[in-house]
């Protein structure tokens, strides 16, 4: 990665009639930086894409590709490569026709031509399928053609959408690894879209977190597993429980007093503080050893599910609805669904957040969370 | 728990209600499958009556006939009048083919790729000549023929054959463009692909095997008029199916079976092309 | 291992002007409009134009508005239009019932050799071309023919077939049939089969299923098809010439005496127009139930 931009999205929104798929999108992507855009289903990722490569145009705002201005280019004139969720190979054409398709345009000579292909086949360890159908290779298949394809001419982006989506588990993760060295090796730039957290967390250098079209925040995956910004982060990104809880008083630009029943304990902060507070605690935060001045969760056990190693157990806490603990199987072996059970928390562990984004406290992620009507009078 | 005798009372009305119900599930299937054969038998048996006719070596038409052979074939493969009908008929079939697919095929897409508005009504509207009472349509087209001095010309069966060809291949083509994913054009325009680029290479290049199965529907529909050749031909022209009216019209030459076995060869032919190209266009 | 310092960059060979009009992924209206004139010339010239014209002269010419008056004072014109139409919905009824049980058993049936046969009993009368399908009918119905000696057999004896309104109306079905059954069998496949047997493994009977499922559920189609079925039949022309002959009055034949023989322009278009009228006003009545989506997907 370098601190070349690449790709600079300044303030871009997007109206299909009456819905706003993206609201003022400012976003820069650095030469040779994986970003992934993360958000929910309708979030408007593909959208953003979409008009990166050229095939929407945006309502108002401009996309810089290279230092120049797009929107009067055709994706023909773009400079980029895009790898579709349903591989969109030429059925008509080879596998090795289909990656020297824009080697074609570009008039390479054959020999050039038949060179790259090779590399490219080489490149996602397809050797010796150069004369198949795209109907003659399986999905995982399909798909390294098409990465082979969108980076034969040497794009200076390449966009991916949801491109492991329909393939089954292994082969994604088969593919993860196919991407991260491809994105190493070439250096290239990629903005890579996808729902799947696990999958962003084992790609990006910085990821994207969308959310009903605006841009909640962009981070490293270490800062935005460890140190969420939002509620919204905490919860989509990892899955965080949210406890209600009240603020006692700032301790600082990254930390917090905050009182959660009867116990205070201090917190760290990530990102803005406004409106209610929620403690964000991670499933794995959860144990079942006290710790200094930890956090004790009380609740009854509604249900436990064995996860192999970990067992993940469903606390109904009062006050906070529904908690998920992720435990060592064998120190959760004891627990049975009706039992009432203690859990601690680490403070170091958990992050104060609020819910920067949705107008009203109480929509979408955090419908459990009480009103916590005192937290708003309490500044730093 | 219910006393032992309710129970029983219970289970024997089930059993019975079961029964009636299997009895009147079988009358159901026997029933459909009676009327569902008979249907077919009616259907086949018309069509089978003429290719067995066919073969009859009677000079006048008789049923059953006395005598087998192929003297209909013979009869009709040294009149030249069959002849110069199959060839007029083939003279305006494949222009008005032509002319359908230059105008269906640029429609479909700027149909499937614009956002002009109503364009779906335009699609709609493109099947209303399939849909209009065809005696009624004949003559709307025998006032405008009058008007622009088109009666009983080859230019003005032309264009008749086109008004009735084309929604075929605006059909077909338009359920096979629905089939193939905008993807493809999208991929060919990112790797560098003008529209046109991709447009001819990739989504027109995957429509041809549809635009042909359309183009033979055409094709059939154009050699087989029989309605707008009545009324705007004239005396003079004459295609194989209006001859074949004529002839029937005037009385049962038992040539007719001959000429309606190989057309009925001919036809289901080119529609087995047609739904071949139609399968391998998906 | 390539490495794209190994790559040369290469320029594509068109590249637009920054700042240009934005680029938008559809093709622009006035580029559409030119693809599209062909069609529009094609539908505006000889689709619509006809037919608008056909209305005025069916008030201006010859006679005026006593075009109408004829057709309407005229006893066999009126038994013609009236025969026409009650033929029309018997041919309606007929083929949307036998098109729907074809169409149903082609989607349902497990062997391959009867849906086979099936599809060969559809598809005869539609490979047989529109004179010779009316042929073979005159072949199986006409006084010597298989029909008369089925009747012969089973002691109902020879009936006078050919040249009445039911030899028109079995003409006419055979000729509609497949096409019901094109569109019907469209409607069937789109329907979830595994609903049948839920109903019936609920205690539904065989009829009680397809009558509270299938039915419901096909209806919307069927509407669509018989509309089309009937508008269709109301306009034909060669089956009513060939089986009806000169004395039986079909709209058709009233309509080609007019004009090929009397030269009765006004009158012809007179009574054109009242055929397109009633045609119009039953695809209308289809169009508000079941939707145009339905209808043009009927006539497909
Ligand atoms: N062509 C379109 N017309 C109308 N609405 C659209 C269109 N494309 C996307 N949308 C809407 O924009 C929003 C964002 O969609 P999308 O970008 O596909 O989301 P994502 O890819 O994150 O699932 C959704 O509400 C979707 O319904
Ligand atoms: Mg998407």
């Amino acid at each position: 990665m370098t601190d070349e931009i690449a790709l600079d999205i300044q303030e871009v929104s997007k109206a299909f009639g009456a819905t706003n798929a993206l609201e003022r999108v400012t976003l820069q992507v650095h030469r040779g930086e994986f970003l992934t855009l993360l958000g929910p289903s309708g979030s408007g990722k593909t959208t953003l894409l979409r008009m990166i490569v050229g095939f929407e145009s945006p309502t108002a705002g401009r996309i810089l590709l290279g230092g120049r201005d797009i929107s009067g280019l055709s994706p023909a004139d773009r400079s980029a490569g895009m790898v579709f969720q349903q591989y969109a190979l030429f059925p008509h054409m080879t596998v090795a026709d289909n990656i020297a398709y824009g080697l074609k345009l570009r008039r390479w000579p054959r020999a050039e031509q038949r060179e790259r292909v090779g590399e490219m086949l080489d490149l996602v360890r397809l050797e010796g399928y150069e004369a198949r159908y795209p109907r003659q290779l399986s999905g995982g298949q399909q798909q390294r053609v098409a990465l082979a394809r969108a980076l034969a001419y040497d794009p200076e982006i390449i966009l991916m959408d949801e491109p492991l989506g329909a393939l089954d588990r292994a082969l994604r993760i088969e593919m993860e690894q196919v991407i991260r060295r491809i994105h190493r090796d070439l250096e290239a730039t990629v903005v890579y879209v996808t729902h799947d957290q696990q999958e962003a967390l084992a790609l990006s250098d910085r990821i994207a977190i969308m959310r009903d079209g605006r841009l909640q925040c962009v981070d490293t995956p270490e800062e935005l597993y460890y140190r969420p910004a939002s509620s919204f982060v905490a919860s989509f990104f990892a899955s965080s429980n949210l406890l209600p809880v009240t603020l006692v008083e700032r301790l600082g630009p990254d930390s917090a007093r905050v009182r959660y029943g009867q116990d205070e304990l201090s917190c760290r902060v990530a990102g803005e503080i406004a409106g209610p507070v929620q403690l964000a605690v991670r499933r794995r935060s959860l144990r079942r050893e006290p710790s200094p001045n930890c956090l004790v969760v009380r609740g009854t056990v509604a249900e436990t599910l064995l996860f192999g190693d970990e067992r993940e157990v469903i606390l109904d806490v009062p006050d906070a609805g529904r908690v998920v603990a992720l435990i060592a199987a064998h120190a959760a072996a004891d627990l049975a669904v009706g039992q009432p059970v203690e859990l601690y928390v680490p403070p170091e562990e958990t992050v104060l957040v609020t819910d920067v984004d949705a107008g009203a406290p109480g929509t979408a992620g955090d419908a459990d969370a009480p009103l916590q009507p005192d937290a708003l009078a309490v500044g730093p | 728990m219910a006393p032992l005798h309710d129970r029983n009372a219970v289970t024997a009305d089930r059993n019975r209600r079961e029964r009636m119900r299997h009895l009147s599930d079988r009358a159901t299937r026997l029933g459909g499958g009676t009327v569902v054969t008979i249907a077919a038998l009616l259907l086949l048996i018309p069509a089978a009556l003429v290719v067995a006719l066919s073969f009859s070596n009677d000079k006048y038409f008789n049923f059953p006939p006395r005598s087998w052979g192929t003297r209909q074939y013979h009869t009709l493969f040294t009149s030249p009048q069959w002849g110069d009908a199959i060839w007029l008929s083939v003279k305006i079939a494949v222009p008005a083919v032509v002319l359908s697919t230059l105008i269906a095929v640029p429609a479909v897409f700027a149909i499937n790729r614009s956002r002009l508005p109503l364009r779906h009504a335009l699609q709609a509207a493109g099947v209303t000549s399939l849909i209009v009472p065809l005696s009624a349509y004949a003559v709307a087209m025998y006032g405008v023929f009058v008007q622009l001095h088109l009666l009983a010309t080859y230019l003005g069966l032309v264009i008749a054959n086109t008004v009735l060809a084309f929604p075929m291949i605006l059909v077909v083509t338009t359920a096979a463009m629905s089939r193939i994913p905008v993807e493809l054009e999208l991929a060919a325009m990112t790797a560098g692909a003008s529209r046109l680029r991709a447009w001819a290479g990739i989504t027109l290049r995957l429509l041809i095997p549809a635009i042909l199965a359309g183009a033979v529907l055409a094709f059939i529909t154009s050699f087989d008029e029989a309605v707008f050749i009545n009324f705007l031909g004239g005396p003079g022209q004459v295609t194989l199916p209006k001859a074949v009216f004529d002839s029937v019209r005037f009385g049962v030459d038992p040539v007719i079976t001959a000429i309606a076995t190989l057309l009925m060869l001919f036809t289901s032919v080119l529609m087995l092309i047609a739904l071949r190209l139609r399968r391998t266009g998906q | 291992m390539p490495t794209h310092a190994q790559t040369i960059r290469r320029a594509l060979p068109s590249l637009r002007r920054e700042g240009a009009r934005p680029w938008s992924p559809t093709v622009g209206n006035v580029k559409a409009l030119i693809l599209l004139a062909p069609l529009v010339a094609l539908l505006v010239g000889f689709v619509f134009y006809p037919l608008v014209k056909l209305a005025i002269d069916s008030l201006t010419s010859d006679h005026g508005l006593r075009n109408y008056s004829d057709v309407f004072a005229n006893a066999s014109t009126r038994r013609a239009l009236y025969t026409t139409l009650i033929a029309s919905v018997i041919v309606t009824a007929i083929t949307v019932a036998i098109g729907a049980m074809l169409a149903w058993h082609l989607v349902t049936v497990r062997s391959p050799a009867v849906r086979a046969v099936l599809w060969l009993a559809v598809l005869a009368p539609f490979w047989m071309g529109t004179v010779v399908k009316n042929y073979a009918i005159i072949l199986f119905v006409s006084h010597d023919g298989l029909l008369n000696d089925l009747l012969a057999a089973v002691g109902i004896g020879r009936q006078q077939i050919l040249y009445t309104s039911g030899a028109v109306v079995i003409g006419i079905v055979y000729s509609m049939v497949p096409y019901a059954v094109f569109s019907l069998y469209g409607v069937f496949a789109g329907i979830d089969q595994s609903l049948l047997s839920a109903a019936q493994s609920m205690g539904a009977s065989r009829i009680q299923a397809l009558r509270t499922i299938l039915v419901p559920l096909a209806m919307p189609g069927a509407v669509a098809s018989a509309a089309l079925v009937f508008a269709i039949s109301v306009g034909f022309y060669v089956t009513p010439v060939l089986l009806g002959g000169g004395q039986t009055p079909f709209m058709a034949s009233v309509i080609q005496a007019n004009i090929l023989t009397y030269y009765d322009y006004g009158f012809a278009s007179a009574a054109s127009v009242v055929l397109l009228v009633v045609a119009t006003a039953i695809l209308g009545i289809a169009l508000r139930l079941v939707g145009r989506e339905r209808l043009v997907r009927a006539v497909a």
